[in-house]
């Protein structure tokens, strides 16, 4: 009994936290990037960062049905128009913190290029609902080989999970982020596609109607301490806002 | 181990108990209605019942956020008298507590059900009343029900994932369950170490939850 009422007093106990927060709505494929960067803010404002990760779109939903958040960083541009024609977010504010590229994993060294796709089963987050299976397919669309390319697609609900089919070499490639490459064992950029075969992918920071903590953030993240952060982690520098 | 996933595991736990404390009891009543009473309508509160087993867990999420958000119509109302599931605990514990539902109310039914009329009528002609006859006879012969659901019910509370994400997002300290929690960790490649304590932890947990609940379900027997 004794131990019950033990677990009992750890399971309901009230965590105290020190300082103010602000909540950040992040897009879960920046994970990494964004817990160093929120540890180095927290140093400078004396405050606390604590990250909701999930899909872009969840986030977004939940913005638009009320969240107290500050700030949202969203893996593309169409969820952050969405929001702010809901007149959810400080338009203001809205910058494009970093980019990335579309890439063909694998950890086949032949030079076969794009041909790789047509050489067995490969991983792709999905093309209808997912950001990276959306950018993928258009890529593929615009250069030609989509109708060919499709019956050998399997497709994932993220690309970290295309990533890992790849690395453990269940499937000869992925289609992912140049990003999930800068730490993946085991597997290389077989092949990055041109940046004019799909739309920009533009990571999008912006605060929450009327919060000044989210705004403070969303400069931060456009800083060269957090840009190079961004860098480190495989995203690109993107030099225009808005 | 570090403080975080302590934090996360207490969650998790206060998530789920608080979820089986008024899932178990409600699950107890609609399982005596639909196993003993018969009345239009019963197919409708049946379906109900096990919608929360049959639909995609987002599209219950879904459905949570669009009721009690602060925006909406409820939320705002329930939030003018001091009750708030938005995006805190108690919404994790809501979630948690209707996708349990449907396991934790399918056994007691059965128990329910399997006992027949007879014993009750017997106690009804020597004098008690419903109520007593429920207190004393059908619950007690029930109780293996009660906790085969308990345990399934707690389980499922304790890895729900997809509910919740929808629902009350993915906030450490306040909606990170345990299964949100690994889902963040597996988003970075560094975080495959993470990742796997918490998975051991949650098994871990459940199988102490299983063989305290068997342990429990002996002691009453033996009474």
């Amino acid at each position: 009994m004794r131990i019950l009422f033990f677990l009992f007093s750890i399971v309901f106990s009230a965590s105290a936290f020190a300082g103010e927060r602000v909540l950040v709505f992040a897009a879960a494929s920046q994970r990494d990037a964004m817990m160093e960067i929120g540890g180095l803010y927290e140093e400078i404002c004396k405050c606390r960062v604590v990250f909701s990760f999930a899909a872009t779109s969840t986030l977004a939903r939940q913005i638009d049905a009320g969240v107290d958040a500050h700030a949202f960083v969203s893996a593309n541009e169409a969820w952050a128009d969405w929001l702010q024609i809901r007149g959810r977010l400080n338009a203001q504010s809205r910058s494009v913190v970093a980019g990335n590229r579309l890439a063909i994993a694998s950890s086949s060294l032949t030079k076969d290029s794009l041909g790789i796709l047509l050489r067995g089963q490969f991983a792709m987050a999905d093309p209808v609902s997912v950001p990276a299976g959306i950018y993928a397919r258009e890529a593929l669309e615009n250069l030609g080989v989509w109708q060919d390319v499709r019956k050998n697609a399997v497709f994932s609900e993220n690309v970290r999970v295309a990533l890992s089919s790849v690395r453990r070499g269940d499937l000869l490639a992925g289609i992912v982020y140049l990003s999930d490459l800068e730490q993946a064992v085991g597997v290389h950029a077989h092949y990055v596609f041109p940046e004019n075969t799909h739309t920009p992918i533009h990571y999008v920071a912006v605060a929450l109607k009327g919060k000044q903590r989210g705004l403070d953030f969303v400069e931060f993240l456009g800083t060269e301490v957090a840009q190079g952060i961004f860098r480190r982690f495989g995203f690109l520098q993107v030099s225009a806002t808005n | 181990m570090t403080p975080e996933i302590w934090e996360i595991i207490a969650l998790s736990l206060r998530v789920s108990f608080v979820a089986m404390v008024v899932a178990v009891p409600a699950a107890i009543g609609v399982a005596y209605v639909l196993a003993r009473k018969s009345f239009t309508g019963w197919h409708a509160l049946n379906a109900i019942c096990h919608l929360p087993l049959v639909m995609p867990p987002v599209i219950t999420g879904y459905l949570l956020l669009s009721v009690f958000s602060p925006n909406s119509w409820l939320g705002s109302a329930l939030s003018a008298i001091g009750i708030s599931f938005a995006f805190n605990w108690l919404g994790a514990a809501l979630a948690a507590g209707i996708m349990a539902f449907p396991l934790i109310m399918r056994p007691i039914r059965l128990a329910f059900e399997l006992q027949g009329e007879a014993l009750i009528e017997t106690a009804q002609t020597l004098g008690a009343r419903p109520w007593s006859a429920f207190w004393f006879i059908s619950l007690p012969l029930a109780l293996p029900g009660v906790i085969a659901g308990s345990v399934l019910g707690f389980a499922k509370a304790l890895g729900e994932f997809g509910a919740t994400i929808t629902f009350v997002s993915n906030i450490p300290g306040e909606t990170q369950t345990v299964a949100l929690a690994i889902y963040s960790f597996l988003q970075s490649p560094a975080g495959d170490r993470s990742a796997l304590i918490l998975v051991m932890l949650g098994v871990a947990i459940s199988f102490a939850a299983i063989i305290l609940s068997e342990v429990l379900a002996r002691r009453m027997i033996r009474r």
